[in-house]
């Protein structure tokens, strides 16, 4: 059963200096849907973090709970992917937004990515995310910020800080844990590949931290890991010819298709 | 030769190339010059570069020399534009580029490989008259105001007000200037502005759709404030965005760098304003009285066919059609061939 509303999930591995900043702006965008009679809550899911983060969820959650704030503890380390199969499975709400720890929302805007997903019956939405250099107050890149073409069968532009609807990521088995650091990549192909609506709607969705040693950064066996995704999903080239259902959407609630 | 313009009691004969590649702002321009010299009285031809029209014309504009030659192909292109050439008395280029830019630059050499007469920069305000005619072409500088019809349509007036839930909106190439400026509107402004900024795919078959200007006259139609800023740092105004705004009944605000001088007498100068001011001026704006003051500047200024009836008066050695002189708005510059 999926109640109507809406969970911000933010997986968390060592984060603690972040964590913070992107709970707050997770329950900033709690209380802004609650103000609009839609259920919402911010569900922390902790990869067993080694640094100060365990103590101060629990203190968090202990602050806030009556705020929407929930955490869950793994027992053992799962990985990004692992984490957000966990929150799919732990999630309140049939609508999911992954933030990560050490990113943050806008969070007045999350009501209307929400409207956005009801009106368009999609699988996930997406809007832009504002890139900004470690220590830096102002961003000066942007991603998530064009609408889902074939190229992505090629390389990834869309972050996995967007909004989804949780019934289509676990009738997909949520994420493969096999593929890390390009498991949100491949979750925007398998979405794709089933028939599953992505689609743009231009607003900025976040702000991303753009910080150094970070786990996608680490992964040393990318090309390795492409190809098993070119494998999985355009062996032989033919995405170019047979456009998806994602393809080229956008939408503006108010304005409408794009 | 046949009599030119001036000698003819009644019509002149007027050739159009558009650059066929219908993007939204440039084309739309091309199209309402043709109206305008139509109600001039001229005979038009708006045709591409393929499907010129047999016999003699007084003059010629070509709608960016740089694309009409990237569509044809350099070589075919440049024969055709040759017998263009020939058949007509006068040929100008058209350009709605900021002469600092890379793609202006090209166009002025083009222009005098292919002997162009005239450099035609249609826009809010003249340009810097060296580096406008740096090859030695002559330019000239016609208003980019309102068409006779364009005057005569209502705008959506100010009981729509409402309606309009989009704050702000910025839609272009993304730059970190861009992005920067995004930044601080959503950060100090409002976040429910509309940000649709693609990269640059040059080498992508099928890149990111542009919005076409259906499609933005949808958006400015809800938006209050539509920003930009340039890709370099000279002062210039992109004349198809304020129309655009003029016609869906929102306000332009162009953004330049803080260092930028702006003369007292620049047109629309209200709603030009330096990087460090912007949110300032999006936070403490009175909507409703700027609305005002936007739109009666625009009918204050000349209409487009005054400034291309004094050209025509200009280069066919006459008077203009509409007998009106030349406004202050409409400097001929740059006759520095």
């Amino acid at each position: 059963m999926y109640h109507d509303g809406v969970t911000i999930a933010i997986p968390n591995w060592n984060h603690e200096f972040f964590l913070a900043r992107s709970i707050r702006s997770g329950l900033d965008a709690v209380r802004h849907l609650r103000e609009q009679g839609t259920s919402a809550e911010v569900l922390v899911v902790d990869d067993v973090s080694r640094d100060g983060s365990r103590p101060l969820l629990r203190q968090l959650e202990a602050r806030y709970f009556e705020d929407g704030l929930r955490i869950h503890h793994h027992a053992v380390n799962l990985g990004p992917g692992g984490s957000r199969n966990s929150a799919i499975a732990q999630a309140r709400y049939r609508h999911l937004v992954f933030l990560d720890a050490d990113n943050e929302i806008v969070a007045k805007n999350i009501p209307i990515f929400h409207q956005s997903i009801l009106e368009t019956g999609a699988a996930a939405v997406y809007g832009n995310l504002l890139l900004r250099k470690a220590f830096r107050s102002t961003a000066d890149e942007a991603c998530s910020n064009e609408s889902f073409r074939n190229q992505m069968f090629n390389a990834n532009y869309i972050d996995t800080l967007a909004m989804y609807d949780r019934i289509h990521l676990a009738d997909l088995s949520g994420y493969d844990a096999s593929l890390p650091g390009l498991e949100d990549w491949e979750m925007w192909l398998h979405l794709a590949a089933n028939g599953g609506r992505i689609v743009f709607v231009p607003l900025v969705f976040g702000f991303y931290d753009v910080l150094p040693l970070s786990t996608n950064a680490a992964v040393h066996n990318v090309e390795q890991l492409r190809d098993r995704a070119r494998r999985i999903y355009n062996q032989l080239g033919f995405r170019a010819h047979s456009r998806t259902k994602s393809h080229q959407l956008r939408y503006f609630p108010g304005v409408g298709y794009l | 030769m046949e009599d030119s313009l001036a000698g003819r009691p009644t019509h002149g004969r007027v050739l159009l190339i558009d650059d066929g590649d219908g993007s939204a702002g440039h084309d739309p321009l091309i199209r309402r010059m043709a109206r305008e010299f139509a109600r001039l009285g001229l005979d038009v031809e708006l045709c591409t570069l393929a499907h010129v029209p047999p016999g003699r014309f007084d003059f010629c504009i070509l709608d960016d020399l740089v694309a009409i030659l990237a569509r044809a192909g350099d070589e075919p292109g440049r024969r055709q534009l040759d017998a263009v050439r020939r058949a007509s008395d006068v040929i100008l280029n058209f350009s709605a580029d900021c002469v600092f830019s890379s793609r202006y630059q090209r166009g002025l050499v083009a222009c005098r490989s292919l002997g162009v007469d005239r450099i035609l920069d249609v826009g809010i305000i003249p340009q810097d008259v060296e580096a406008a005619c740096r090859a030695g072409v002559p330019y000239h500088f016609v208003f980019d105001g309102l068409t006779h019809d364009e005057d005569g349509e209502s705008n959506p007036d100010a009981a729509e007000h409402d309606r309009r839930f989009i704050p702000w909106a910025i839609v272009d190439r993304q730059t970190p200037e861009r992005v920067a400026l995004t930044s601080r509107l959503v950060s100090q402004v409002s976040p429910h502005g509309f940000v649709y900024l693609p990269g640059a795919h040059p080498h992508e078959k099928e890149g990111p759709r542009p919005l076409n200007s259906g499609q933005m006259d949808r958006i400015l139609e809800k938006t209050r404030y539509y920003v930009w800023c340039g890709e370099h740092r000279q002062l210039y105004f992109e004349s198809p965005r304020f129309r655009a705004c003029r016609q869906a009944g929102c306000l332009p605000l162009k953004v330049v760098g803080d260092e930028t001088v702006l003369p007292g007498d620049l047109p629309f100068r209200d709603f030009v304003v330096r990087e460090r001011d912007v949110a300032d001026r999006l936070r403490g704006s009175d909507y409703e009285a700027e609305r005002r003051s936007f739109q009666t500047e625009y009918s204050r200024r000349p209409r487009l066919g005054e400034g291309l009836d004094s050209l025509m008066g200009e280069l066919g050695g006459r008077s203009g059609r509409l007998g009106l002189g030349r406004r202050p708005d409409n400097q001929t510059l740059g006759q520095c061939a």
